[in-house]
Formats: C-alpha cells, structure tokens, sequence
C-alpha cells in the first residue's frame, strides 16, 4: 500500500512538475548580439526547386562576407536532409539556387552563417509544402 | 518463487519427451559460453544502452526540439528501429538481451519488500490481449501525437518505459512486464521467431534426468548447503561439487518469462537473457542455428498462447502496413474523403475508423483465406483452428515488410549519428560545425530496390510456409488447399512493393497544422 502511494504520488508530482516546452522552443536559432538572419523562399514551397533567399544584418547594416548554408529537414529523423550553398548577390544578401524541396510534408530550413569575424548565426524558418492536384 | 507456482515434473517430461527443437550449430561454442556464463554478462550489454537512453531522455527534455537534431528522436526512431530488424533477421533477439529497462530489477526489488505480499498477475491476462490493447493505443498515439517528430514527447515515451518497468515488476512476478506489458519486447518476440537462432538443450537426455530444472526456477550454489547455517534458499541448492564447468558460487536465477529449455519450440518470450545458460549446473544450454522462420512450420504456438499470439501476429502483420502507408499519397486522399463524407475533422476519430477498418479487414481475411483452405483441404473445422493453422504465414509477411519500412529509414539517415552528436555539443555551446551532409547510408536509387527485396525474400519464405503447411496437414490434397493462402500472401506483398514504390509523403499535413 505505502509503494503504491509512493509511486503513484512520485508519478502525479513528476507529471505536474513538466510542461511541454513552448512553440518554437529548442529550435536550435542562435544568433550573435545585433546580428539577424532571415529566410524567405522565392515561390510557394512545393516539390521542385525553389531558391531560398537569406538576409543578414548587424545593427540593422546587410553584413556581407559571410558563408552561409541553406538545409531543410523534414519533422521526420531520418530523411535526407537537402543542403545547399548560397552564394552572395549583394552585400548582406545571400541566395541559394539549388534548394529543392523532395517530398509533400513538414519542413524546416536552417540557414546556417559563418560570419568573416568566425562567429556562428543560425536561424531557422518552419514550412509546409503542399500536395499540388494532378 | 512458490511451490504452487512451480509446473508439475510428469508435465515438464512429458513437455520434454515432446520437445521439438532445432539441431544444427551451437553459436556458444565459438567461445561465447564463457561470456554468457559471466554474472555480469548482461549487465555489460546493458550499461551501453542504459547510457544512451539517459543521453536522450537528457536531449529530448533540454535540447533543440528539432526530431532530425536530437539525440532523442533521431536514436529511438531511427537507428533502434532499424537496428533492431538487421539484428532480428541475422542474429535474434539481441536487444532484449541488452534491455536497460531491466536495470530497474535492483530497485524494483528493494520496493517489492515494502509490499505486504506480491500481486498475482490476473489469469484472464495471461496472454497477449492487454498487449493488442497497449499497441493499439500506441500505434494510435504515434499518429494523433506525431512522436516521431517531438523529442519531448519521445524523452517522456522512454521515461514512461522505465517507469512501467519498475512499476510491474514492483507489483507482480519478475519478468511479467516482458511477457504481458512490453510493446518493444513483444515486437521482438513475435519476429524474433524470423531469426536465424535459438535457445535449445544441447542433450535432451540430460534435461530428462535434471531433477531440480534449475534454468526454470533457478539455482543456488555453494560449498555447503545452507540448511546447515539455517538459512532459506531462494532456489533449489546444488553443490559445488555437482555443478560442470562452475561458474561462481550464489544464486542464478532462472527464467522469468516462464521457458523450460528442453520444451522450448519457439523465440516467442524468449528475451536472450541467458538466465538458463547460467542457472543450468549441467552447462547444457545452446544457442543453436536453424534455418531463418525454422519455428513457424512447427506450430510452436500450439501450447503457449494459441489464439492471442496469433492475433498479435496478424494485427502486426497489417497495421506494418497501415504504418507505412500513412507516409504515402492515397492515404492522405483517403483521410481526406473520410474526413469529407462524415463532416469531421477530428484526426483521432479518422484514425480510429482506420485501425478499426485494417485491424478487422487484415483478421477477417485472413481467417477467411484460412478457412476457405481448411475446405479445401476436406476439413470442416472452425475459422479459429483454421486461422491457428495457417496464421503463421502472417509471420514472414510481417516481418519483411516491418523489416523494409525501418531498413528504408535507417539506410536513409544512420550515419546523421555524427551530426546529430555534434549538433548536440554545438547545442551546449562547444565550437563544433555539424556535416549535415552525412546522412544516407546508400545512394537513393538502392533505396527501393533495397527494400523490395526484402519485402520479395520473405515473401518467397511466406509461399513456402504455406505449401508446407498444406501438405503436412493435408497430404496431397494440401495442393488445393494451399492456394487462397498463396493467394493472400501474393497480395500482401503486391501491396508491400506498391506501398514502397510511392513517392513518400511527411506525416503531419493531412487535417490539420502541425508545426
């Protein structure tokens, strides 16, 4: 009796203690002081190449030099992540070409930079690609 | 354990004089034996495990809550599953033998002393209907909940594991949470019965004369009895001097999901633990090698579980498909005009509507199949002993498609272990740049193929299943008998290769927003 009180009082304490973490939290962003990165896809995602376009200021200034990487993963572990250069169009303004979305789902797409002073800048973006009707 | 609870000895001999076991190689004789017959043995294969799950319940409760980056998500999803079936089709039941869960035995021991008596495990559970239950619930779950893509809920998946652990074999016998309660070892069990080995006497005779069948209920050694010192022993003591090949003095327990070695005709509740290898005085327990599926010819079921394990094998057998399925592009328009024709968009409510419809639609025609070969084999029995007949075949079908769904993801993302790790350091803040380009194990185009062949191996095992059950239970009318079988089985595995070659759809997207 007094083991299964424990246990079930152990249990109620341990499952009111933990709350699932909140929308977007752990979602691996990092980004140095003053630095932002942001994603944008140039069409509606969909199954085929679409370029993604990524901007990067400090202080609010485009910070050029930087290389930057474009992976998209599925929600699924164990899909083949799609990983593309950038390349620069113009200061603080980078683009990757060859992003192509493979597969109808849940997607998510880091843009990861290495910055011309050596520090990182992560940040993620969540997209959907639709079924598109024959 | 009790007298009460022990099987009487004229049912064990005569269980032994039936026995029908395997002969072929003993895998311990390549110097495993010693290994096996080391204490700590299991312990050894344990901790590596017990190490990773505490990594991920870790990752999976702190760290990045992307399934793909996380240590939680990617090891359970990814490389367990796909593991567990190479380990499955070439060795056996490997990764129950190395289950940290059972770590939790010390303590559950030293809980079970606070009790003032030890539950009794409800006869009307003593099969596998709790577990059709519990999988039903989980396989719904993984769907309405999407696991597969929260570390946090996969953390809470393998922490409620530990605790259920505990919890059952606080309450109840050792052992009980492997047969009866664990979704993972019952998985094991049922397709460990594809594996290449098994646990068998290496001299029947030599059982026949074992007076105590200490590989059973256990056995105690020591120089000098107890009983001189006064004290009770836990098992039946045998000296020193009787025991071959000694492997320490102390009590080795036996097995506690209940198999006698000499009657063991199957893998089904058989975790690999090794207790009979240790607890057996006479040294003569063997890891023998048999054909793959060498078990599900010889109706192993017939005295243990009957009409339970075969439900658990055709469920599995078709909710394989289902699962897979759910990954493809007519499944979603399928969802879709469900959810249309009933006005719903309740997910748990079409999910639902769909396990029910595969569950009977797989149990239905497969008992049909079975029956319908029993009339043509000239026997009027009923559908149950027609469906104990031939639901084997249910087995290998299962088992190659299970095999080529988890192969598919596991060639596709195994060696992301080493981004996965260092995105874990970089997580924590340590100068690490993780290669997310490693990730498959094999070029895509191999991926199909791959599993077709998988899926077309065991197939080819299911076709000769089902011809040798129909000419051995029906001679040569056995020829007729066969064919709804046959016709079932070419089905299932059309099915399978249709269900691999469809370009794969994401979970997540059908009734609603995920993200």
């Amino acid at each position: 009796m007094l083991c299964r009180a424990i246990c079930l009082l152990a249990l109620v304490l341990t499952l009111a203690a933990c709350r699932p973490p909140p929308d977007g939290a752990g979602a691996a962003a990092r980004l140095p002081p003053g630095v932002t990165v942001e994603i944008a896809l140039d069409a509606e995602p969909r199954v085929a190449t679409v370029p993604v376009n990524i901007t990067i200021t400090r202080d609010g200034a485009p910070l050029a030099g930087a290389t930057v990487t474009v992976t998209g993963d599925m929600t699924h572990a164990g899909m083949i992540p799609v990983v593309a250069a950038a390349t620069e169009l113009a200061p603080g303004r980078y683009r990757a070409d060859a992003f192509a979305f493979d597969m109808v789902g849940d997607w998510f797409i880091t843009a990861e930079a290495r910055l011309p002073n050596g520090e990182r800048a992560v940040a993620v973006k969540m997209v959907r690609v639709e079924r598109v009707a024959p | 354990m009790t007298g009460s609870e022990r099987i009487p000895l004229p049912i064990i001999l005569r269980q032994a004089q039936d026995s029908l076991q395997p002969r072929g190689f003993d895998l311990f004789r390549l110097g495993l034996r010693r290994l096996v017959r080391w204490r700590y043995a299991r312990l050894a294969f344990q901790l590596p495990l017990l190490l990773l799950a505490l990594w991920a319940i870790f990752d999976g409760l702190t760290g990045s809550q992307l399934a793909p980056r996380n240590v939680a998500t990617t090891s359970v999803w990814l490389h367990y599953r796909g593991l567990m079936v190479i380990v499955l089709a070439i060795i056996g039941n490997a990764f129950c033998a190395a289950c940290p869960l059972m770590l939790t035995r010390g303590l559950s021991r030293r809980l079970e002393r606070l009790l003032p008596r030890q539950l009794v495990w409800p006869s009307m559970l003593r099969n596998k209907a709790l577990l059709l239950v519990l999988l039903v619930a989980y396989f719904l779950a993984y769907e309405l909940f999407d696991l597969w893509a929260s570390p946090w809920l996969t953390a809470w998946l393998i922490i409620g594991y530990f605790g259920a652990a505990l919890l059952v074999d606080t309450l109840f016998p050792a052992g009980t949470f492997c047969r009866h309660v664990c979704l993972l070892g019952n998985f094991n069990f049922v397709y460990a019965t594809a594996s290449p080995t098994q646990i068998t006497a290496a001299d029947p005779e030599v059982c026949r004369r074992c007076e105590h069948k200490p590989c059973l209920h256990g056995r105690e050694t020591y120089a000098t009895p107890p009983s001189l010192s006064g004290r009770e022993t836990r098992a039946a003591f045998i000296p020193l001097s009787e025991v071959t090949n000694a492997n320490g003095q102390g009590y080795f327990p036996g097995c506690e999901t209940k198999l006698f070695v000499p009657t063991i005709a199957s893998n089904m509740d058989c975790t690999y633990c090794f207790n009979c290898v240790r607890a057996c005085p006479y040294d003569n327990v063997a890891l023998t090698v048999r054909p793959p599926g060498w078990e599900w010819a010889h109706s192993p079921w017939a005295r243990r579980g009957r009409l339970g394990l075969m439900l658990l094998a055709v469920g599995l057998a078709f909710w394989g498909l289902l699962n897979a399925m759910a990954m493809i592009g007519p499944y979603y328009d399928t969802v879709q005009w469900l959810a249309a024709a009933l006005r719903t968009d309740s997910e748990a409510l079409i999910l639902g509507l769909l396990f029910a419809a595969v569950s009977l639609g797989g149990l239905g025609l497969t008992t049909a199949a079975a029956w319908l070969a029993d009339r043509l084999g000239g026997l009027r029995g009923s559908p149950m002993a027609a469906l104990l007949r031939w639901g084997y075949v249910t087995l290998p079908l299962g088992f190659g498609f299970w095999g080529a769904h988890y192969l598919f993801h596991f060639l596709t993302g195994a060696p992301s272990t080493l981004p996965v790790v260092q995105h874990f350091f970089w997580y924590w803040g340590f100068d690490i740049e993780p290669n997310w380009r490693v990730a498959r194990l094999v070029p895509t185009a191999w991926l199909f193929p791959i599993g077709a062949l998988f899926v077309a191996l065991y197939t080819a095992l299911a076709v000769y299943l089902t011809m040798r059950i129909g000419l051995r239970d029906f001679g040569r009318q056995g020829v007729l008998a066969m064919w709804p079988m046959l016709i079932l089985v070419l089905l299932f595995a059309a099915l399978s290769i249709w269900i691999l070659a469809q370009p794969m759809e994401m979970r997540g997207t059908v009734l609603g927003p995920t993200l």
